[in-house]
């Protein structure tokens, strides 16, 4: 299987996107719900992308339908989102190494820039400074990880 | 159409309010003759033209400016200076970029005097409430829009208002994330355990003010008055795609255009 990278949308956009796939009763056709939210398709598709990658929903045939995952997730408050996301997060291989490798430090942190060398050199990721920002992103959303940046500190939680 | 017989005083009288700015030294009228009444637990939305006072009257409801004329009287008192049981959500969200976000929230707090230790604690559990966590530490300029307006919104939560005044507070954000934040919004308002109790909202979203809001509060162009009232009499949850709420909205489009 191929390994994806951490969605680069907002967590906001596809906590809304969910909604509104919601209120359409679970199931809409992707044309029609750009149209109704106002958005380009290209901007749409990434958010569509990223909350499938979460496995938060599925499309189909030019569908977008909310899995049971999708649904549980929506029908939590605020922190139970949360946990949820992180539950998720943690089972991807990105997060998993990321976890690995902080934890074998020995002060158990590390900076944004050995952060961008990690992706690099053991995910393979082109643009890694994109990447980190985007790590550290959905990590503060999941309640995986800490980031200080005035003191330069990621840490796990 | 239902008839409604309120026996009970309004928490918020809005009486004959005027305003004038004075602009390369002429007098520019803004608002004429504005009144409406809110009670308990209701969501307000202002609508009304681009430039009809909608965000003056928020204003001069919170204490921040004073009317020319008329009066805001909140609890059979009349408002004379900032209302400590008010606070204010903004489009821009007015966030000071050198702070982060638990400084942001904490800023709320400072006015009222209240010991830091005390401050940190309630300042914590909005973050938690507004689903902020995980980015205490975090600079404004890390944050996307809307997680801005969600520390807009602690910001505003924690000296645990009764109302709430909002000032466009989805439109600099993106449709989708504008989607999510709405629902969050009455959440935190149906609660009835946690503030705020009222919420008055000023947008140009007609369609947005129809599926929030119990009143829809029309005003025409500048200077602006109370054109229309209408009450919104559609059971929650609603959906937002139902004919009765397009109905609504293009009635009072209609009115505005």
């Amino acid at each position: 299987m191929i390994q994806m990278s951490i969605p680069r949308v907002h967590y906001s956009r596809v906590i809304g996107l969910l909604e509104a796939l919601e209120d359409f009763g679970g199931k809409v056709d992707v044309a029609k719900i750009a149209d109704d939210l106002s958005l380009e398709l290209d901007d749409l598709l990434p958010v569509i992308e990223a909350a499938e990658f979460l496995g938060f929903l599925r499309a189909e045939s030019g569908d977008i339908l909310l899995t049971d995952e999708g649904s549980k997730f929506l029908s939590d408050g605020t922190r139970g989102r949360k946990k949820h996301l992180g539950n998720r997060l943690i089972t991807l291989d990105q997060f998993k190494k990321l976890i690995e490798f902080v934890s074998q430090k020995e002060e158990k942190e590390i900076t944004k820039e050995e952060l961008s060398n990690f992706l690099t050199e053991e995910l393979h990721e082109i643009d890694s400074d994109v990447a980190s920002e985007w790590m550290i992103e959905w990590g503060r959303h999941g309640l995986l990880l800490r980031y200080n940046s005035k003191e330069d500190k990621i840490k796990l939680l | 159409m239902s008839i409604k017989v309120r026996l009970v005083t309004p928490v918020l009288d809005v009486k004959n309010v005027s305003k004038e700015f004075t602009y390369h030294g002429r007098k520019v009228p803004i608002l004429k003759n504005t009144g409406f009444s809110v009670h308990e637990h209701e969501f307000i939305s202002i609508v009304g033209p681009s430039g009809c006072g909608k965000s003056t009257l928020l204003r001069i409801i919170m204490g921040l400016v004073p009317p020319d004329k008329g009066e805001v009287i909140y609890k059979g008192e009349r408002v004379q200076s900032v209302n400590p049981h008010m606070s204010m959500v903004f489009q821009s969200f007015a966030l000071l970029p050198w702070l982060n976000v638990t400084e942001n929230v904490e800023l709320g707090l400072e006015a009222q005097g209240i010991p830091k230790e005390r401050r940190r604690e309630r300042a914590l559990k909005i973050i938690q409430e507004v689903g902020l966590e995980g980015f205490e530490d975090a600079y404004p300029r890390e944050l996307s829009g809307g997680m801005k307006q969600r520390v807009g919104l602690a910001r505003a939560l924690v000296t645990d208002p009764e109302i709430l005044l909002m000032d466009e507070p989805f439109s600099s954000l993106d449709p989708l994330t504008a989607e999510g934040l709405r629902e969050e919004i009455l959440k935190l308002w149906s609660d009835k355990f946690t503030s705020p109790e009222i919420i008055i909202m000023v947008t140009h979203n007609v369609e947005e003010a129809v599926y929030l809001s119990d009143r829809v509060i029309v005003l025409s162009h500048r200077p602006g008055t109370v054109m229309a009232e209408f009450d919104v009499d559609l059971l929650r949850p609603r959906d937002k795609r139902s004919q009765e709420l397009y109905e609504l909205a293009d009635r009072i489009t209609s009115l505005i255009a």
